[in-house]
């Protein structure tokens, strides 16, 4: 696409973000009779307000490509934990988890421990390391050794790829769930999604995405602990009367406090917890978070911090889905035609939201709500900020334009555009797919990561004998594997194209793809006798320094 | 003395193996605590579900698997934890004073 389409392309979106309100939101009073949420709407507002304010602040501080992409490596520890946090924990993430605990009860809390023990394994695995030795992305780190035009496509591949299948997940949920809590039609929530986090990210590079995201966990935080606390007030603040009481009213009785079917083929279950443990370990988007500390001992307190944030959220929504059973399950406002027990309102989501409801009325609702929408910005944010380093960051200058030197204003520039393409493919992903079930998508992204990204990310930091070549073929190995085997598994095959049969019997591909792709990288390393691969083994020791003391990591820029 | 020299400097020094060593050390036990409980839970969920069904006082809703699985999150924090006092206190000194020797 050339500039003058971009700019056209734009001035589309741009005039149809602003039509949209008035009529989604007639659309919306019109449909399902829903009143609009003038609370919801006022506080995202305010949101917006705050948050374009940062944005301002923040493009006048961004000078360099250091400070666009790592916000000058300046964000400290504790800002960068809660970012962290911010990063990770979604709308679908919330959402999805309040509701399989209303539905399946103990497989909810089950289900949220393999997203949490992925963060001690990042801390001893990768986060001093990746400080150390990073600079932008992740790929540069793989490429400190191993710098070969292969190598970094790959690596770059494997990196979009997780970013894409996230981002239409998550434009996709930002999608409904706008239009069922703002009442704004579909097409044009993700349009003001779209436009939103082109704004942050183009001008406020990473420290504006930082904030965002920073402001957002706090406000998650806040939010789900009033949930609970108000929720648990009902139950004179004593865990196991709400658990008798949540017994009571769930038809599963006494076997919801228990593992279901969910988790009991164990082939599958293992397969899932690799996938989270570690895919988790190589999220471009969480990895680059690193490079935003000045050093090694920030990068361990983010963290901490971030890993507190997210075990107390999951614990959280545990108590919080346990309370809706009891208190949402038998109340028949929330439901359609008013029969409590019938189909929920809005759909099966909804949990969290309608909990809200009954605990604080609309002024509640519409602050859970502002909060859910604050939530899919600041993902999406990184998201688009990981993406577009990838593509001007590691294909365009180091790859493309690797004989001439591109400076770093340049850089910088093209990010930008780059993004602005990548808000518009969202856009248009988020309404192709449309309707479709798209929760695969997230196993699909942390497949991949765990197969893809991995695999040579750990190698090239912790394996003195591996090679560009290993390294290359073991991630497209990887990248190849995860993605046919969760095409080929019940969740796509079967449920998605409708297929009687699954060729693949296991919904994660992890267990198989992961290990491949390490096969792949040993051998074809052992195999490899070039003059480069000679050097890479003997660049280890200096590697090895740096990743262990900071020698001649990038520092703080100073302003 | 540029960045070059005092890294193969650094790299040969004991005090550079030392600080390898004992970060290789703490990494591969916590490691392995943390992984082990979560696989245990795993294969609980797996093999032994009853036992993770069972309530943790009689007739109680509060079950075993509520506690442990409350316990791993536990575990995993602490395991956090622990790490970043240990690195922050023992290796970032060490690795200090390691440079400190080695520009001298």
């Amino acid at each position: 696409m050339n500039l003058d389409q971009t700019k056209r392309a734009v001035a589309l979106i741009a005039s149809a973000g602003l039509m949209s309100l008035p009529q989604g939101a007639a659309a919306a009073q019109q449909g399902d009779g829903r009143p609009l949420n003038v609370v919801a709407i006022g506080i995202f507002f305010v949101f917006v307000g705050i948050t374009f304010a940062i944005t301002w602040w923040a493009a006048k501080r961004t000078k360099t490509a250091k400070d666009f992409f790592s916000a000058g490596a300046g964000i400290s520890g504790l800002q960068n934990g809660l970012a962290v946090a911010g990063d990770y924990l979604s709308a679908a993430t919330m959402l999805g988890v309040v509701s399989l605990v209303y539905a399946r009860g103990y497989d909810g809390l089950l289900y949220c421990i393999g997203f949490f023990i992925g963060w001690p394994v990042i801390l001893l695995l990768m986060a001093e390391r990746v400080r150390n030795l990073g600079r932008y992305t992740y790929v540069d780190i793989i490429a400190y050794r191993l710098d070969h035009v292969g190598v970094r496509c790959m690596a770059a591949l494997g990196s979009l790829t997780v970013v894409f299948f996230y981002l239409i997940v998550q434009m996709v949920g930002a999608g409904e769930l706008v239009q069922l809590m703002f009442g704004l039609q579909y097409n044009y929530a993700i349009i003001s999604v779209g436009i939103l986090m082109i704004v942050y990210v183009t001008f406020g590079g990473m420290i504006a995405t930082t904030w965002v995201q920073l402001i957002k966990a706090v406000l998650i935080m806040f939010g789900a602990t009033l949930l609970m606390v108000l929720a648990l007030a009902h139950f004179n603040f004593d865990f196991e009367s709400l658990a008798q009481k949540a017994v009571q009213v769930h038809a599963g009785g006494n076997a919801i406090m228990g593992p279901g079917g969910l988790f009991s083929d164990p082939v599958s279950s293992l397969s899932l917890s690799l996938a989270t443990v570690f895919g988790l370990c190589g999220m471009p988007h969480i990895l680059m978070r690193f490079f935003t500390v000045p050093n090694a001992r920030e990068a361990r307190t983010s963290v901490l911090v971030a890993a507190t944030c997210i075990g107390y959220m999951f614990v959280a929504m545990f108590v919080i889905g346990l309370a809706s059973i009891v208190i949402v399950s038998t109340d028949g406002r929330f439901f359609e035609g008013g029969h409590a027990g019938g189909k929920l309102l809005g759909g099966s989501n909804m949990v969290a939201l309608h909990l809200a409801t009954a605990m604080g009325g609309n002024l509640f609702l519409g602050f859970l709500a502002a909060v859910m929408f604050a939530t899919i910005l600041a993902v999406v944010s990184g998201l688009a900020l990981a993406g577009a380093s990838s593509i001007s960051h590691d294909i365009y200058v180091n790859v493309l334009r690797r004989k001439t030197t591109v400076s770093g204003e340049a850089e910088v520039h093209l990010t930008r555009k780059v993004t602005i393409v990548i808000g518009i493919v969202a856009v248009l992903l988020g309404i192709v797919f449309r309707g479709q079930n798209v929760a695969f998508l997230v196993s699909l992204a942390f497949n991949v990561a765990a197969s893809a990204n991995f695999p040579p990310l750990l190698t090239s930091m912790y394996w003195r004998g591996v090679t560009a070549r290993g390294v290359m073929w073991g991630g497209l190995a990887g990248l190849v594997s995860s993605v046919g085997m969760v095409i080929l598994s019940p969740a796509v095959w079967k449920t998605v194209l409708g297929h009687s049969h699954a060729i693949f019997p296991y919904d994660h591909s992890a267990l198989f793809s992961m290990p491949l792709a390490f096969l792949v990288i040993y051998v074809v390393s052992k195999l490899d006798r070039s003059p480069a691969a000679e050097r890479a083994k003997l660049a280890f020791d200096l590697q090895m320094v740096r990743a262990q003391t900071g020698l001649g990591a990038e520092g703080a820029s100073q302003h | 003395m540029n960045n070059l020299d005092m890294a193969e400097r650094v790299s040969r020094h004991a005090l550079f193996k030392e600080l390898v060593t004992r970060r290789a050390r703490l990494v591969r036990s916590l490691m392995s605590v943390g992984l082990v409980a979560y696989f245990i839970l795993i294969a609980l969920v797996a093999f032994r579900p009853q036992i993770l069904r069972m309530p943790v006082e009689r007739g109680g809703a509060t079950t075993v698997g509520v506690v442990m699985a409350v316990a791993i999150l536990a575990l995993g924090w602490i395991i956090t934890w622990i790490y970043v006092r240990r690195a922050n206190s023992t290796f970032d000194r060490l690795s200090v004073h390691l440079l400190e020797e080695v520009a001298r």
